[in-house]
Parts: C-alpha cells; sequence; structure tokens
C-alpha cells in the first residue's frame, strides 16, 4: 500500500520524459534512423537481394556501376555491395550494443562503488581509469586487438575497455552528487545496508545521463568498429562490414568510385542517428540546458 | 599558482607510471612467450636465450619493467625488423604526425570558431540551425570516408590536390581538412555554447545598456570570457588528434606514428608497437596537463579553488 504513491509517481516521470523526447524534433529523426537501420539488422536474409558472400564472377565482374539487378553496384570480389551494406548493419550494431553494454555495466557498477564508499576505492578505481583515459580511444582499441588478434568478441572488448571510464566518471558523480540528499540519511536511519541504498535508490536516479552517454557511446562504437575494419584489425572477412569494405574499395578508387560511396553512406547514417538520439535526449532531459 | 603546478606535476607521476607499467605488460600478454616473439621468426634457440638474458626475460615482473624502460631510453631496445633503435624510427613518424596535427588544429580552430560564434550570435536563425546541423554532420562523419571522399574530389575528378605521399604543401592539405572536420565542429558547438553563456550574462546586457556597438560588445567583451572553455577544447583536441590521426595517416599514406603502429602489427614488430603507443599516450598526458595549466592561467578561480 505505501508503495503505490511511489509507483504512480515513477510512471508519471517515465510518461513526461517520454512525451519530452515525442516532442523533441531531433530525438524523433535519431529514432527513426536507428529503427530503420535496426530493421535492416534484423531482417537481412529477407531484405538482402542476394548473400552477401557470393561473388559474380562471369557475366557480372567485379567492381560493376550500379545496374538494375545490383542497385548499388558490385565490390572488388564481385559481391553485390547492396546486400553487404544491409549485412553490414548485422555486424556494426551487434559489436556496438555489446560492447556499450559491458561498458555500461561494468562503468556504472564500478563508477557507483567509488562515488558511494569514496577513500581507498575510489582513489583505485578511479586512478585505474585515468591511466585507461591516458590513451587516445582508437589507440586503445588498436592496442588491445593487438595483443588479442581481431575477431567479433576481442573488437567488443577493445571498445568495452575503452568505453567504461566514461559510465564510471557519470556514475560517479551522479552517486557523489545524490549521496547526500536527506532521503538518503532516512534510509540509512531505517537500517538500510549500503548495496541495498546504492541499489535500489542512487543507480535509479543516474539513469537519465547514462542513457544519454550511452547512445554517444554507440555513435562513437559503430565509428571505431568501422576505422578498425578499415585498417584492417576488424572482423574476419568474408564477414560484410563497412569500415572492412571501405577499405577494400580504396584499393579500386579510381576504377570504380562507387565502392568508396554506399558503404560510407550506411556509417555516417547510423552514426549520425545516434548522435540526433543522444543529443536530443539530452535537450529532453536536460530542458535547461537546452540553449547552452 | 605554485601549488596548483605542484600538485598538477605530482598527479602526472601516477599516470606516466600506470602508463608505462600497462604497455610493458602488452608483451607479457601476447600468447606465447615473449622471449621468442621478441627474438622474431626463425631464431634459433640460441638467439632466443640471448634475448632472455638481455631484457631479463627470467627475471621477477618489477626487474624486467625496470630492464624494459632503461630499454626504451637508453636505445637499447630495438626494432625487431630492422634492428634500428625502436626511438630512432619513431621520432621521424611522430615529427610528420604532429605536423599533421598542427595544421589541422589550426585549421579546425578557425573554422571552429568563427562558426560557433556566428552561430551564438545569430542564435535560432537559419544560420545559427545550418551551423548546428553542419556540426552534427561533421561529428558523424567517419574521417576515413571523408578522406576517401575529398580523393575522389580533389585528386581523382578535378586533378587538383595529390591523393597521398608527404613533402611539399599540397601534400598535407586533404589529410589535414580530413583530420580536422570532425574537430572544428567540436569546437564550433562548444564555441556556440560558451559564447551564449557569455552573452545571456549581467554585464554584457549592461554593455547593450550603455549603447555600445554589438561588434564591440562581442570581440571586445563576450569573446574574452568566452574563450577559456574553446582555448580548452583546441588543446584538448589537439592531444587526440596526436593517436586519433591514424585513420587519416592510413587514408593518405601519410607516414606518422599512427600508421607506423599499425603497420608493425601487421609485420609483428612489437617493440615498435609498444613503444609507439606508449609515446603517443604520454604525450597525450603531456598536453592535457599543459591545457589544464593554461586553463588556470586563464581562468584564476580554478587555480585558487
Amino acid at each position: 500500500m505505501e508503495n503505490r504513491p511511489v509507483t504512480e509517481k515513477r510512471t508519471n516521470a517515465f510518461w513526461t520524459i517520454w512525451k519530452r523526447i515525442v516532442k523533441n524534433k531531433m530525438a524523433m529523426i535519431g529514432t527513426f534512423i536507428i529503427l530503420f537501420f535496426l530493421l535492416l539488422a534484423i531482417f537481412a536474409p529477407w531484405i538482402a537481394p542476394f548473400n552477401p558472400a557470393r561473388q559474380w564472377l562471369g557475366e557480372f565482374g567485379s567492381l560493376d556501376a550500379p545496374t538494375a539487378e545490383h542497385w548499388f553496384g558490385t565490390d572488388f570480389f564481385g559481391r553485390d555491395i547492396l546486400s553487404r551494406v544491409i549485412f553490414g548493419a548485422r555486424v556494426s550494431l551487434s559489436i556496438a550494443s555489446f560492447s556499450v553494454l559491458i561498458a555500461v555495466l561494468v562503468g556504472v557498477f564500478l563508477g557507483s562503488v567509488a562515488g558511494f564508499f569514496g577513500g581507498f576505492w575510489d582513489e583505485i578505481i578511479m586512478r585505474f581509469f585515468d591511466i585507461l583515459l591516458a590513451f587516445p580511444d582508437i589507440l586503445l582499441a588498436i592496442g588491445i586487438i593487438a595483443v588479442l588478434g581481431s575477431g567479433q568478441v576481442n573488437i567488443i572488448l577493445a571498445i568495452a575497455v575503452y568505453s567504461t571510464p566514461q559510465f564510471a566518471r557519470i556514475a560517479r558523480a551522479t552517486v557523489i552528487s545524490i549521496r547526500e540528499n536527506e532521503y538518503i540519511d532516512a534510509a540509512r536511519a531505517v537500517g538500510e545496508r549500503s548495496w541495498s541504498i546504492l541499489a535500489r535508490y542512487i543507480i535509479p536516479n543516474s539513469i537519465a545521463p547514462i542513457i544519454i552517454q550511452a547512445s554517444l557511446r554507440m555513435a562513437t562504437a559503430i565509428l571505431s568498429i568501422a576505422g578498425l575494419g578499415f585498417l584492417g584489425l576488424g572482423v574476419k572477412p568474408p564477414l560484410a562490414e563497412w569500415g572492412t569494405d571501405l577499405s577494400l574499395a580504396r584499393t579500386a578508387l579510381q576504377e570504380a568510385p562507387h565502392v568508396g560511396i554506399f558503404p560510407g553512406i550506411a556509417i555516417f547514417l547510423i552514426v549520425m542517428g545516434f548522435n540526433f538520439f543522444g543529443d536530443g535526449l539530452n535537450d529532453a532531459l536536460n530542458p535547461k540546458l537546452k540553449d547552452r | 599558482m605554485h601549488r596548483f603546478l605542484a600538485r598538477r606535476l605530482l598527479l602526472l607521476v601516477p599516470i606516466f607510471f600506470g602508463v608505462s607499467v600497462l604497455i610493458f605488460l602488452f608483451m607479457n600478454l601476447l600468447p606465447g612467450d615473449p622471449a621468442r616473439i621478441l627474438a622474431g621468426e626463425g631464431a634459433t634457440a640460441e638467439d632466443i636465450r640471448n634475448i632472455t638474458l638481455k631484457f631479463g626475460l627470467d627475471q621477477p615482473l618489477p626487474v624486467q619493467y625496470g630492464l624494459f624502460m632503461r630499454g626504451v631510453f637508453s636505445g637499447d631496445l630495438r626494432s625487431l625488423r630492422t634492428e634500428r633503435p625502436v626511438l630512432e624510427l619513431i621520432f621521424p613518424a611522430f615529427r610528420n604526425t604532429i605536423q599533421l596535427a598542427l595544421i589541422s588544429i589550426l585549421i579546425a580552430a578557425l573554422l571552429g570558431v568563427s562558426m560557433g560564434i556566428f552561430a551564438a550570435v545569430k542564435r535560432n536563425s537559419w544560420i545559427d540551425n545550418l551551423v548546428m546541423s553542419l556540426s552534427l554532420f561533421g561529428v558523424s562523419m567517419p574521417v576515413f570516408w571523408l578522406g576517401i571522399l575529398l580523393i575522389i574530389l580533389f585528386s581523382m575528378t578535378w586533378r587538383l590536390l595529390p591523393a597521398g605521399g608527404i613533402g611539399t604543401f599540397r601534400h598535407i592539405i586533404l589529410p589535414a581538412v580530413t583530420l580536422g572536420m570532425a574537430t572544428a565542429a567540436i569546437i564550433a558547438r562548444m564555441t556556440r555554447a560558451s559564447m551564449l553563456q557569455v552573452l545571456n550574462q549581467d554585464y554584457i546586457r549592461t554593455a547593450q545598456a550603455y549603447g555600445l556597438s554589438t561588434n564591440k560588445i562581442i570581440y571586445k567583451y563576450a569573446l574574452k570570457n568566452a574563450m577559456i572553455p574553446i582555448v580548452t577544447i583546441v588543446g584538448l583536441q589537439f592531444g587526440y588528434m596526436l593517436g586519433g590521426a591514424v585513420l587519416t595517416e592510413s587514408v593518405f599514406g601519410w607516414p606518422g606514428v599512427g600508421r607506423m603502429v599499425v603497420d608493425s602489427i601487421f609485420s609483428r614488430d612489437y617493440t615498435v608497437v609498444q613503444t609507439g603507443i606508449m609515446i603517443i599516450a604520454l604525450s597525450f598526458v603531456l598536453v592535457n596537463l599543459t591545457v589544464d595549466i593554461t586553463y588556470a592561467f586563464l581562468d584564476p578561480r580554478v587555480r585558487r579553488g
């Protein structure tokens, strides 16, 4: 009985946030772009006209310009670029989502522990993250791939490692600002344990900034996946990945500039989608900051 | 101020130490025996034993760390491929990266700051919307794809600029623009935000009430205070470029340190990978420190706080 008003209030808060998001043009454009690519990724085998690894050799050669059959043309190995762009959404979105998810879970946990308990743990955890932040992110990913080797799981780990400190910092800052509130004192006074306070009151309150950061980090992660692919440190061929395909395209730009266009448009659009969504969400959740 | 400087410099010690330990462990994390890796392919058992003795690979880890650091700075640590001292290889490449990053940051700062001021002054107008949309495009653009597009346009279609290589000023234009575009977008957003915050303050309203011209208010009174966060972001972005330039270097065949690291991964020249990443990370930390100190000089509240 005593919990009911709280639940109602929470539902209302979510409803208010949702209404603000819907009203925000940028957030909505971002949502549509993300949904579009999400659908492409999920239904790729049904949407894509061909198997992305199938090679046309013979009547259609490699590096064909766009035709009625191959809307985006074919690449160096005579593979259908449209199908590769569609399947590429799968690789990018899945690697990016897993790595950001790991970064959120680990970062929020360690950041909250550092902020809530302070002292020794705070020093140890945050100094370690300071060291990770001393590496420009793509470089850290390159170093990790150099040790572990390329492949999907290692890319997920590499991106998760350099994304984690950002979430830890946000979680820590939020926890510190919430820790001193009276309702936390009240919870302590009625004998609630630290871990329970952390899980029930503090972490839920830091969700908004975390979601905003997660959306912006998805954009960075997708750029990094493509960047690693472009450097030849990405997923293993013949898996369709936009950055790897662009790297291959670079060798054939002179004869067939079209191969360098479509995978790039895909990366650009989806990254823009996440940036729009994150930015719009930021405006919607922090209306005071909108004009800053 | 002295105390602030001392504190910041002192904080540098654990970071430097942590970074170098992490890089040192890199070799131990590689699958396989470090001595075998260092000795290179086709090494005899004796080569491997010599390497083990030379780098103290049979010693406890802290001793190995000391030997490694001494090796890096004394020039004993050599490339596994060319057998030249690693630092001798890395410094010229690093110089090329710094050259590229300097020109890029110059382009980015000029473009970003002027667009940001323009957007802030014409707030909520179509110009503001255009600048903000362009800046979102800029941060969403994969840098290597921008490079490819510029090559298609300027090198292949119009044949105005070389698509790669190094040597003359013409060679640096496309890579510098490519590397600087996303940074220009970030600086533009920061400048706009910072200018808007300053323009909302009372002293600006007072200046307006006194009837000063808009130009004088913007350039003489507002910009001075708005510049503090802008200088910070320009500095941080420059630091980031030292490592982040790797993709641009790869597109244009620019012989920078990032590209050297990636090439060395493929040729399994791990001592170059190790030292290259360490040099970039340490200079990134040093640039950030310089930015922090500059910030304190510009804003007395920081150094007293």
